[in-house]
């Protein structure tokens, strides 16, 4: 047995035969027992919608021939180009990441020798630079610097004082 | 308007999966089967949403011009009346939804051309039909779209469910609960 407010939630499904064989029984049955829910089912009936009336065959036939010249156009015209779809993303084969994997060891290497390279430039010219600003004074031009006060020093390139 | 048989019943009477039969050998005859078959019920479900004869046209048009480009349309396990009442449902409410804005838009200017509703209302003799119309118009889009696909295009609660890809159960309930609604809109406008 359905209690009236299961029936009310039935009511539109049982008037439009959309209820399970047993249930439209159980509905029907309640219906008939119910003043109030076949008051409710009366009103609900009254507010059905349709049929409606349908536009005139003639108004239809002008209709079809339009859209059957607008169909011909269109399939003779391409459609309007669209963005491709978004491929869903599926699991990669052991081929393709084996191709990443190497693709991505040769970038490593690459940048890493690059590096290298850059570092050991860096090297050359912080020795070249050190050699310039620090290079061995020839032989001949080379005169200790004098460690008793006063006297004073003698500038690099002039000729020896005979002592 | 002569009656169009093919094999050897009205074209209404012709199933999907004939029709989809057929798009094996010869697709363009397919689509203009299915094009026969459904017209009608598309520009009246058109109709019958947007009120306005030319604009229902443009719709049916657009709907069976995008059905020919649709690479799917005759896969075995496409429910071709679904979309086809979902796409006109899609477009209607587009419509609907661009009315509003232009009517927001244009608040306070003179009002633009309304939608054709003595032609409309032309095809009505039934004075409590045309009541329960108006009252419609008064309810939410959810609750008019539902009750027209229903009731004015005959569709059952299964193919309601496919066109709105809900369940089963919430196109019961959002019947229930739309067809209770038109009672009240009824009762109030009876009042009015």
């Amino acid at each position: 047995m359905l209690t009236c407010s299961e029936v009310g939630e039935r009511l539109v499904a049982w008037q439009d035969h959309e209820l399970s064989p047993g249930e439209m029984v159980l509905v029907g049955e309640h219906l008939e027992r119910c003043q109030g829910c076949r008051v409710r089912e009366r009103r609900l009936a009254a507010a059905t919608p349709g049929p409606l009336p349908r536009v005139p065959r003639d108004v239809q036939a002008d209709l079809w021939a339009k859209l059957d010249a607008a169909l011909d156009d269109a399939a003779g015209r391409p459609a309007a180009p669209s963005l491709p779809p978004v491929r869903p993303w599926r699991v990669p084969s052991a081929l393709q990441v084996a191709y990443a994997a190497a693709l991505l060891a040769a970038l490593v290497w690459g940048w890493l020798n690059h590096v290298n390279a850059q570092n050991l430039q860096a090297a050359l010219e912080t020795e070249r630079a050190r050699h310039v600003a620090g290079a061995e004074i020839p032989a001949d031009q080379f005169r200790p610097v004098s460690f008793v006060p006063g006297e004073a020093e003698e500038p690099p390139g002039d000729a020896p004082s005979p002592r | 308007m002569g009656q169009l048989h093919v094999l050897g019943q009205p074209v209404d009477g012709v199933e999907d999966e004939d029709i989809k039969r057929i798009a094996r050998d010869n697709r363009r005859a397919a689509l203009d089967l299915s094009v026969r078959k459904y017209r009608e019920r598309i520009l009246h479900h058109a109709l019958y949403v947007l009120r306005d004869m030319a604009e229902a046209f443009d719709v049916t048009q657009e709907v069976f011009i995008k059905a020919m480009r649709e690479p799917r349309f005759f896969d075995e396990d496409f429910k071709i009346k679904a979309w086809l009442f979902r796409v006109t449902s899609n477009l209607c409410f587009n419509i609907v939804r661009d009315r509003r804005r232009r009517s927001v838009i244009l608040e306070g200017m003179p009002a633009m051309r309304e939608p054709d509703a003595d032609q409309f209302d032309a095809l009505f003799s039934d004075e409590r039909q045309k009541n329960v119309m108006i009252a419609m118009e008064r309810l939410s889009e959810d609750h008019k779209e539902i009750l027209t696909l229903r009731y004015y295009s005959d569709l059952s609660y299964v193919e309601i469910a496919d066109v709105l890809d809900v369940k089963l159960g919430t196109v019961m309930s959002r019947l229930s609960r739309a067809k209770s609604r038109l009672v009240e809109v009824l009762d109030e406008v009876a009042v009015s």
